[in-house]
């Protein structure tokens, strides 16, 4: 059966920015940060306060978890995160619902144009 | 010097969060940054700090273990607490509270013990010592401090045989008990007398004022040995024995029909008044007490 995440709905930016990232493969705090970073071209930078403050909500939900494990030759203070299947879930019930809202909003902006001219 | 000031923020996070996220938010610091980008972070982790104390109950105590136990390398094995309880700040004000009161009851309830509460009545506690009578030395014209605290009589006035074997009486002529002593006066009920053994010279006096000491005045007869006479009379205003061939003792009041003998240790003496049943009176009677062997005596018309 399919899960309902729409009461989640909306995320905060931290939290679907973070979700986005951890999409792809499992990262570490900073490399977080840098992902964002990247995704939004340098416009959005998560801090390290904001970042673990949201991660701590995430993994409390669920929706990201802490691995056991790390490659060898990596700083041992770092931990890495994953996408859980609930987050994963969460994250395309949010993408579809922002994916509605950019469609109705090209609508009533296409609209707006045409009575403009 | 900045890295200083952000394990100082980060160290006063809320503990659970410093212990989850402590170390890998200061090796974000540890990066290579600017002091620009330093500032920032540190600017970051104040604001951090103020927005898990203020927005972030529910996580103070959350002090799940990480997920990653790490391994040993050295062969020592690791140990996790198993169950982290920390009570809270309020908990911990209100056991202190509760401790505090409980123990000032305590303390009260010793300070005013059974002594206070229920009036119960010390027994007597007897001597035994052979010989009563008190030697020819041992006059009225005893020394004030001897007046004082009749029981124990100062060392000069001990007789060389006197050695009780137990003795329940304080010792005399400290400053403390004296003032114990009138404040238990105060708080004595009139209608009820109570049991004292030590009363001070002040007291006697007044005592002896509100008694009826002329009714005890006379001579008695003790009925074995035969032929001893009691006699007692009232010197100013205090009531003075004496016997056949020996010295006048002064009688100290201890209620209204007890008196102590003042020179002589251990040695009471208590009127009884006589009883009228039927038209036929009989005398008062005296009972002596000392060191354990008790006399009655019989007044003479």
């Amino acid at each position: 059966m399919k899960e309902d995440f729409t009461s989640a709905l909306p995320l905060s930016p931290a939290a679907l920015h973070i979700l986005l990232s951890l999409a792809s493969e499992d990262l570490h705090g900073y490399a977080i940060m840098q992902e964002v970073a990247s995704q939004s071209e340098g416009k959005y930078k998560l801090g390290p306060g904001t970042l673990y403050d949201n991660l701590q909500k995430l993994i409390r939900r669920e929706w990201v978890e802490e691995l056991g494990r790390r490659p060898a030759d990596d700083d041992p203070r770092r931990r890495y995160y994953r996408l859980t299947s609930t987050g994963r879930g969460v994250l395309a019930a949010e993408t579809a619902r922002l994916a509605e809202v950019v469609r109705e909003a090209r609508v009533r902006l296409r609209i707006a144009k045409h009575r403009r001219a | 010097m900045l890295r200083s000031f952000y394990r100082c923020a980060l160290h006063l996070h809320p503990p659970a969060f410093r212990k989850r996220f402590g170390d890998e938010m200061l090796s974000i610091f540890d990066q290579p940054h600017g002091t620009a980008s330093a500032l920032r972070l540190l600017l970051d982790a104040l604001f951090s700090l103020s927005r898990q104390w203020t927005l972030r109950p529910e996580f103070w105590h959350d002090l799940s273990p990480a997920a990653s136990p790490q391994p040993a390398s050295d062969g020592i094995p690791s140990f996790y607490t198993i169950s982290p309880f920390r009570p809270r700040g309020a908990a911990v004000v209100n056991g202190l509270v509760l401790s505090l009161a409980v123990f000032c009851m305590t303390c009260f309830a010793i300070r005013y013990s059974w002594i206070h509460v229920l009036h119960v009545r010390i027994p007597e506690v007897q001597f035994d010592r052979p010989s009563w009578i008190p030697p020819k030395s041992t006059t009225s014209g005893a020394s004030p401090a001897l007046q004082k605290t009749p029981i124990p009589p100062p060392p000069e006035t001990r007789t060389p045989t006197a050695t009780p074997t137990l003795s329940q009486v304080p010792p005399p002529a400290a400053a403390a008990p004296q003032s114990r002593a009138a404040r238990a006066a105060k708080r004595t009920d009139t209608a009820r007398p109570q049991y004292k053994p030590q009363v001070s010279d002040q007291q006697a006096r007044t005592a002896s004022a509100e008694l009826p000491l002329q009714s005890y005045e006379g001579t008695y007869v003790v009925d074995s040995p035969a032929n001893l006479r009691i006699a007692i009379t009232l010197e100013d205003e205090n009531l003075m024995m004496s016997m056949s061939g020996q010295a006048t003792l002064t009688l100290a009041p201890v209620s209204e029909t007890k008196f102590v003998v003042q020179g002589i240790e251990n040695c009471w003496i208590e009127f009884v008044p006589g009883s009228g049943t039927m038209g036929q009176e009989s005398a008062p009677q005296l009972q002596l007490s000392c060191n354990g062997q008790r006399y009655s005596a019989r007044r003479q018309p």
